[in-house]
C-alpha cells in the first residue's frame, strides 16, 4: 500500500455542537470515561458559541513519537498514529508533549490511551465511529492533500505548525437570519 | 521475406544491447540509444564519442525536439504511448537512408520502447517498495529491529550503525506545477553528492521534504561539530552544482544508537528546519541540539508569548515609536551576535563605541541592568519569542 496521510475534516459552518461525536467516541470504547473525541470551545472570532470536535489528530510529525522512550507509536502507511498501550509504562511524556491533549493517562489501566482512528471499522471498510454519527455531516474522513496545509492555527499554539496535524477546518460562515426583522419592518443588515 | 525474417529475429533477441547488435549487423549502421536529456543509454562499438558529446550538449534541442542541430545524424523518437522514453541514434553522414534500413529502425525503435518501458516501469516498483520499507522505518512502523536490519540488508542499507537523520526542505512554498520536479532535482543532487562523502546514503522525499539517512562516520571527532561541518561541506557542493535551486534549509536531528529511534531523530530533524528558521531565514543548517530554549518557547500558546515580549520589551518598542530609534533590533543583534560587542557593531556598519552607548541607554529606558544574568536570560528569552511572534 501506498503510504498516504488519512485526516479529519470539521466543516465549522455545519457543527450544531450536539455532540453526537463525542457519545459515539464513548460508546466505541466503552472501557475509556469520556471516550477520546470531545468538542472544544471556538474563539469568539471564529466562532460564536461555536465547538470544535477534537481527538488524535495523527500528525505528519507527531510529537508523541518523539518523546515515548519505550517506542510505544508507530505510524502506519495510511497515516494513522497507532499506540501500543502493552508496551506503555505510563510515563505520561506523550500526555504533556501533545499540543491538543489526545493521549490521556487511563485511570484503570494508569497506561496512556488514544484514538486509534477506528482501525478495525476501518478495516472492515466503515467509516469511524464519531464521522458516521454526525447527522449534519459537519466531521468528514479524508485523505490529506500532500501540497495543501492543514490549517490548524485555530488552537493558537506555535507547535501546531511543526507536528503538522492531519486537520482541516473549513471557515465558518456568518449565519443568515430568515425570519428576524428590525423595527420598522426591515431586514437586518450584513454586518 | 528479408524483412520478416529480421523482425522475428528481433524478437529472438531479448536484451537492448542484443537487438542492437543484431539491427547493426543488419543495416551496417553504427547505432545508440539515448535518454530523452541526451545521456547514453546504450550503443554499438563503433559509434563515435564525438557525436554522442554533440547529443548531450544540445539537449535543449533535443527536448523540444528540434533536428536542425543534428544534421548528419538519423534520429528516431522512442516512445510507448505517450510517454517519451529516448532516441535511437545513427550517425549517416553523407550517406542516403535506404528504405529497408529505415523499416529496420522503426521496427527496432518498437522493441526498444517496450523494453525501456519495462526497465522504466521495473524501477519505478524498486522504487515504491524501497520508500514502503522506508515510511516503516521512518515512522517505527515495524515488530522488531532485528526484523527491520534484516530487510535493510537486502536494500543494501547498514541499519546496525547508528544514522543522522537530515531534513532538507524548501525555504519558501513552492507554487505553480514545477514543486515536484525542484524536488526531484533536490534528491538527486544530494544523492550524488552524498555518495563522495558517505558510505551508503539513503534519500527519501516524504511529503514536501527530503530526508536523508547518513551512516555516523568511525573517525569523526565531536558528532554534532563534525556533522554539521560535512553538512556545510556538502550543501556548498550541491548548491554550486545546482544554483537555480530555490533557497532550501537542512535540520540535523540527534544520532541514536539503535534503529527504532530514527523516528525520533527524524521528529527532531523536523523540528531543526522549521524552529532554525527563526536564527536562518535562508540556506540555515540547524542541529536539533542547538535550538536551545526555542525548543521551550515552541511549546507556548503564541498569546502568552506576546504578553511575556509586551511586558518586558514594551517600554523598549514604546521608545523607539516615539523617538524613530532601533534599540529593539540593536538589543537583538547584541543577543545575536552572542553579546559580542565587535561582532555586533561590525554588522549594524556602526563603532562599538557607538553600540556600547546605545546599550547603555536600552539599559536606561528598560531600567535593567544587563550586567545581571538573570536579567540578560530574560530578554535573551523575549527577543527569542519575538522572533515567533514575528513570524507566525
Amino acid at each position: 500500500m501506498r503510504p498516504q496521510q488519512l485526516g479529519f475534516q470539521v466543516d465549522l459552518s455545519r457543527c450544531v455542537g450536539c455532540r453526537a461525536c463525542e457519545l459515539a467516541c464513548q460508546y466505541k470504547h466503552p472501557r475509556t470515561p469520556g471516550g477520546f473525541r470531545h468538542l472544544e470551545p471556538l474563539r469568539a472570532e471564529v466562532r460564536v458559541q461555536g465547538l470544535l470536535s477534537m481527538a488524535c489528530n495523527h500528525c505528519a510529525a507527531p510529537e508523541c513519537m518523539r518523546v515515548c522512550p519505550e517506542h510505544c507509536y508507530e505510524k502506519l502507511r495510511n497515516g494513522i498514529v497507532r499506540h501500543h498501550s502493552e508496551k506503555c509504562v505510563g510515563c505520561g511524556r506523550c500526555v504533556g508533549a501533545c499540543p491538543f491533549g489526545a493521549p490521556q493517562i487511563s485511570p484503570r489501566t494508569q497506561r496512556a490511551e488514544k484514538c486509534d482512528f477506528c482501525m478495525d471499522r476501518q478495516a472492515a471498510g466503515q467509516l469511524p465511529a464519531c464521522v458516521e454519527a454526525c447527522p449534519v455531516n459537519a466531521l468528514r474522513l479524508i485523505a490529506m492533500d500532500e501540497d495543501e496545509e492543514a490549517d490548524a492555527n485555530l488552537l493558537g499554539s506555535p507547535l501546531l505548525r511543526y507536528t503538522q496535524p492531519s486537520i482541516r477546518f473549513i471557515a465558518a460562515r456568518q449565519p443568515l437570519c430568515f425570519w428576524r426583522k428590525e423595527a420598522g419592518g426591515h431586514e437586518p443588515k450584513d454586518e | 521475406m528479408n524483412q520478416k525474417m529480421n523482425k522475428e529475429d528481433l524478437w529472438q533477441q531479448t536484451t537492448l544491447q542484443g537487438k542492437l547488435r543484431l539491427a547493426a549487423e543488419r543495416t551496417g549502421l553504427e547505432l545508440a540509444v539515448i535518454d530523452q536529456a541526451g545521456e547514453l543509454v546504450q550503443r554499438t562499438a563503433g559509434f563515435a564519442e564525438g557525436e554522442l558529446s554533440r547529443l548531450r550538449n544540445r539537449r535543449q534541442a533535443l527536448l523540444q525536439q528540434d533536428m536542425t542541430p543534428f544534421a548528419g545524424l538519423f534520429l528516431v523518437p522512442i516512445s510507448y504511448g505517450t510517454q517519451s522514453l529516448g532516441w535511437l541514434v545513427t550517425a549517416l553522414g553523407e550517406e542516403k537512408l535506404t528504405s529497408g534500413r529505415e523499416m529496420m529502425l522503426m521496427e527496432l525503435s518498437c522493441h526498444l520502447a517496450f523494453l525501456l518501458w519495462h526497465e522504466e516501469e521495473m524501477r519505478q516498483e524498486g522504487r515504491r517498495h524501497r520508500e514502503q520499507f522506508l515510511y516503516d522505518l521512518l515512522y517505527h512502523n515495524f515488530e522488531s529491529s532485528e526484523e527491520v536490519i534484516s530487510v535493510g540488508k537486502l536494500w543494501n542499507m547498514d541499519l546496525d550503525r547508528p544514522h543522522y537523520v537530515v531534513v532538507a526542505e524548501f525555504d519558501q512554498p513552492l507554487l505553480g506545477g514545477r514543486s515536484q520536479q525542484w524536488q526531484d532535482d533536490l534528491e538527486r543532487s544530494w544523492q550524488r553528492t552524498l555518495l563522495s562523502r558517505f558510505t551508503q546514503p539513503i534519500t527519501m522525499q516524504l511529503n514536501s521534504q527530503v530526508v536523508l539517512l547518513l551512516p555516523e562516520q568511525e573517525n569523526a571527532g565531536s558528532r554534532q561539530a563534525g556533522i554539521r561541518e560535512q553538512m556545510q561541506a556538502t550543501l556548498r557542493q550541491v548548491r554550486k552544482a545546482q544554483p537555480q535551486l530555490p533557497a532550501f534549509s537542512l535540520g540535523i536531528g540527534r544520532v541514536y544508537p539503535a534503529v527504532a529511534d530514527i523516528c525520533r531523530s527524524l521528529q527532531e530533524a523536523r523540528q531543526a528546519v522549521s524552529l532554525g528558521r527563526f536564527h536562518h531565514p535562508e540556506n540555515g543548517i540547524t542541529c536539533y541540539e542547538d535550538l536551545g530554549v526555542l525548543k521551550l518557547l515552541s511549546h507556548i500558546r503564541i498569546e502568552e508569548l506576546d504578553d511575556f515580549v509586551q511586558e518586558t520589551l514594551g517600554p523598549l518598542v514604546a521608545y523607539d515609536d516615539a523617538n524613530k530609534t532601533d534599540y529593539l533590533r540593536t538589543l537583538e543583534i547584541y543577543f545575536q551576535e552572542n553579546e559580542s560587542l565587535q561582532k555586533a557593531a561590525e554588522r549594524m556598519f556602526i563603532h562599538a563605541n557607538t553600540l556600547r552607548n546605545r546599550l547603555k541607554k536600552i539599559q536606561d529606558v528598560l531600567g535593567v541592568d544587563l550586567n545581571r544574568a538573570d536579567q540578560r536570560v530574560r530578554f535573551y528569552v523575549a527577543c527569542q519569542a519575538l522572533r515567533i511572534i514575528q513570524h507566525p
